[in-house]
């Protein structure tokens, strides 16, 4: 009893009520786990439970089999009930030490979360119960009932699990990428321990209480860093100029990176998907072509088709060919063009090779994937950026006509921004760090042959990762030091082959895949080009 | 007390206008100009905006509480937001030059490219430039010739000086690339900032512009190779003026003009930072 009061203080000292919050749709096992949970045996170490059941269970609870005997159930009718008044009355008349909620899957869990609860009072975990060969009919027809409950929870417990576990898997994670799952009752009862069990709180605090200390130390330690940067200033001036480049980097690529996060979102809210599949899918390769000819009328940098690709795959058009849109997008880009007719003035065969090169390659490596029969729903990670993840966001708003998908492309397009932002920024920095510590001598002094200089321009427009609307005047730059093959590999390969793209990428597909792109990325380039050096004869464009 | 509405979210309100509101100010200010293209600042006004609209879009769904909120999920963006401000606008530093774009339909296109040994001496150049460069301009071809003319390729003035002026040195370089034979034998006067590679005899300098063509990332320093004596006194990255005699030479397999120098003196360091290619 000792043991216990000292456990469940907060640090104020004040003994804590927790709430447990069990929820699901009628039937999910919710009764079940509650009995489960009241029939372990730590459960006795509580002074007093309460059941606040807001549903009539088709279980009975048992008391014989219960571990505490003194459990009190109470009912609650409706949703209306559930407001500051009704805890603080427990409080005052019943006293628990726990609270279990069993709560109605129809009912909003922000009923239950915006109410003003004792000080003493906090809602500890919401589970979601389930049932597991229901779970997905649920998903698909009570849409904004469920997801509303599921983005809340801390772990899914699935009842009746019969094996097919990847399917729930991805379904969670896509709304709820924190959520615990739990597909058997051993899983279950380990999780359930870790915060009813005093034995195992006291653990968990220990090791909250150590991070918490490492987290303000290493918080201190980089406030001491950013103060001394001012102090060694010119000592410092890689760090400014790396900074520099990695702001520019950023403030050119976020612009684009919204716009590409904005026609994705318009993709998501007004384009059915069967519409898009439809359109790709129509003739066995012509969605080979219509996905170049798509990359011509999305003039995005190649920071932004990432996004929208992800989107294409997501919403089910082949993989092979949302990868042509991928690749071939930035070559066939407008104002790709454009840059590179500056960059070699009076010279239109170096974007005409551009184009074709470009468009070449994309095709091979959709040919390739094709050929490989890679399924989508094997490339896409389960947590994939934005199948539904904004619904939470998005969920109230969602039948509400066309102010409602306004509202939701902005909305999702933010999601979007902040899922992709992160790879961005990682990306940049190190894009921009590579290239101040990396001399281009590195890269320089050595010119004849024609097999390293393309390895060593695709390796530099690797680290470089500029966008495909100024690669034409960097790779211009290096003409004298390089074969024109070499340095046409770097404009081309470039915007496939960079370390911001593929940092993004890994936000909505799977490692594995990225690195079998970037495998037959590189096997199609390297026979291309050296084609390519061939038809020329060593000649010069 | 217990906290209300969804933390994640509202970090992220938060982080959106931050950041709108640094495009907008860089874009005010003019420090933008250190960073992109001035061509990229109506997309910048527009990311500017988009972020503000969603913000406000997001604000109405932050006060939803969420049980499980994790606010420190968009804590990377805010990397560049502290970096930003915390480390003002400096110079990035290249090591490399490239003289001159490709003449045309000359076989030999004109790169050079290679690697200075002095890297990254980042100068801390001040933000309050003189507005003015009265050094070494006679009103007549400074003034006048800059105003009306700015994007125009220089001419002559009555002592056969032709002098480039800021706004004219990214045309003029485009220029002399392309038609070298029309400056052979012309006398010159330009402001560049020293720079000097590895493999630089000790009278060669080029008084370099850096040029943006996109972004901060991919500055280059432009400008064509001058000889005299005289240049051994200033040090890299002095802004300076340079006159000279064009004449055109084959340097280390390229065909090039070369500046024989007649005067070299300091000068103020230009308006801006960098020059931007148009097109």
């Amino acid at each position: 009893m000792n043991l216990k009061n000292m456990l469940c203080r907060n640090v104020s000292g004040v003994i804590m009520t927790k709430i447990e919050v069990i929820c699901g749709f009628l039937e999910s096992g919710k009764t079940t786990l509650i009995q489960h949970i009241l029939e372990q045996d730590y459960i006795e170490q509580y002074r007093r439970i309460l059941i606040l059941q807001c549903e009539e269970g088709m279980t009975e609870f048992r008391a014989s089999t219960m571990k505490n005997k003194n459990v009190v159930l109470t009912q609650i009718e409706g949703p209306y009930k559930i407001r500051a008044k009704l805890f603080a009355k427990i409080r005052d008349e019943l006293e628990p030490d726990l609270i279990l909620v069993e709560y109605n899957g129809t009912w909003p869990i922000e009923k239950l979360l915006c109410v003003n609860l004792p000080v003493d009072y906090k809602i500890d975990k919401i589970l979601f119960c389930s049932d597991a060969s229901t779970f997905e009919l649920y998903m698909k027809n009570t849409g904004i009932l469920m997801l509303n409950q599921l983005n809340n929870v801390d772990a899914v417990f699935f009842n009746r699990c019969d094996g097919n576990f990847n399917t729930l898997k991805a379904d969670v994670k896509n709304n709820n990428r924190q959520a615990e799952l739990l597909f058997s009752d051993k899983s279950a009862d380990q999780y359930l321990a870790t915060f009813l069990k005093p034995e195992e709180i006291q653990k968990e605090n220990h090791i909250h209480n150590r991070n918490r200390v490492g987290a303000v130390i290493s918080l201190v330690c980089i406030y001491l860093i950013i103060l001394a940067i001012p102090l060694y200033y010119n000592a410092f001036s890689f760090i400014k100029s790396a900074n520099m480049i990695f702001i520019g980097i950023l403030m050119q690529a976020v612009p684009f990176l919204l716009i590409g996060a904005f026609v994705s979102a318009f993709l998501q809210v007004f384009v059915p998907d069967e519409t898009l599949v439809r359109i790709f899918t129509r003739h066995k390769w012509l969605g080979f072509p219509l996905a170049l000819i798509l990359g011509f009328f999305f003039p995005v940098c190649d920071c932004g088709i990432v996004p929208i690709a992800s989107r294409l795959t997501q919403k089910g058009v082949p993989l092979p060919q949302a990868m042509v849109f991928m690749l071939a997008a930035p070559a066939m880009n407008p104002v790709t063009i454009l840059s590179t007719l500056y960059a070699f003035p009076g010279q239109p065969q170096y974007a005409l090779c551009r184009i074709g090169l470009g468009a070449l390659v994309a095709l091979l490596a959709g040919f390739v994937l094709s050929v490989m029969h890679t399924k989508s729903e094997n490339v896409l990670t389960a947590f994939s950026t934005a199948t539904c993840s904004c619904a939470s966001v998005t969920s109230g708003i969602q039948n509400s006509g066309m102010k409602g998908k306004i509202e939701s492309v902005f909305l999702i397009a933010g999601q979007e921004f902040f899922n992709m932002g992160r790879f961005i920024v990682i990306g940049s920095l190190a894009c921009s760090i590579l290239q101040q510590s990396i001399p281009v001598s590195f890269f320089g002094g050595t010119g004849a042959k024609v097999v390293l200089p393309i390895a060593i321009m695709l390796l530099a427009a690797f680290f470089m990762s500029v966008c495909s609307t100024s690669n034409a005047f960097i790779g211009r730059s290096f003409l004298n030091v390089f074969p024109t093959t070499a340095v046409m590999g770097f404009i081309v390969m470039g915007p496939m082959l960079d370390l911001t793209n593929l940092f993004m990428m890994s936000s909505s597909f799977k490692k594995k895949f990225i690195m079998r792109l970037i495998v037959i990325l590189i096997a199609i380039a390297f026979p291309v080009f050296l084609l390519f050096s061939a038809l020329l004869k060593g000649g010069t464009l | 007390m217990k906290q209300r509405g969804n933390s994640e979210l509202l970090f992220q309100v938060v982080i959106c206008f931050v950041l709108s509101a640094l495009f907008v100010y860089a874009l005010i200010s003019g420090k933008a100009s250190a960073y992109i293209h001035p061509r990229l600042y109506g997309l910048l006004w527009f990311a500017a905006a988009a972020l503000f609209a969603i913000a406000v879009f997001m604000l109405r769904f932050a006060f939803t509480p969420k049980h499980n909120a994790r606010p420190l999920k968009s804590i990377l963006l805010i990397v560049p937001i502290i970096t930003a401000v915390i480390i003002p606008v400096g110079v990035v530093q290249s090591r490399a030059i490239s003289f001159g774009t490709s003449t045309s339909r000359q076989n030999a296109s004109s790169f050079v490219q290679s690697a200075t040994s002095s890297q990254d001496k980042g100068v801390v150049i001040p933000d309050s430039a003189s507005s003015e460069d009265d050094i070494g301009i006679d009103i007549s071809s400074s003034s006048s010739s800059s105003s009306s003319s700015s994007s125009t390729v220089p001419q002559e003035d009555k002592n056969g000086v032709m002098t480039i002026s800021d706004e004219q040195f990214a045309k003029w370089y485009t220029d002399i690339n392309q038609n070298m034979k029309k400056y052979e034998g012309k006398t010159i006067k330009l402001k560049g900032q020293v720079f000097r590679m590895s493999t630089f005899a000790k009278n060669e300098i080029v008084p370099a512009r850096y040029a943006m063509v996109c972004c901060a990332a991919d500055l280059q320093p432009c400008g064509i190779l001058c000889r005299s004596d005289a240049v051994s006194q200033y040090k890299d990255n002095d802004w300076v003026w340079v006159t000279g005699k064009i004449k055109i030479e084959n340097y280390q397999n390229q065909t090039m003009p070369v500046c024989y120098v007649t005067k070299i003196e300091k000068a103020d360091k230009a308006k801006e930072d960098y020059i931007y290619f148009t097109y």
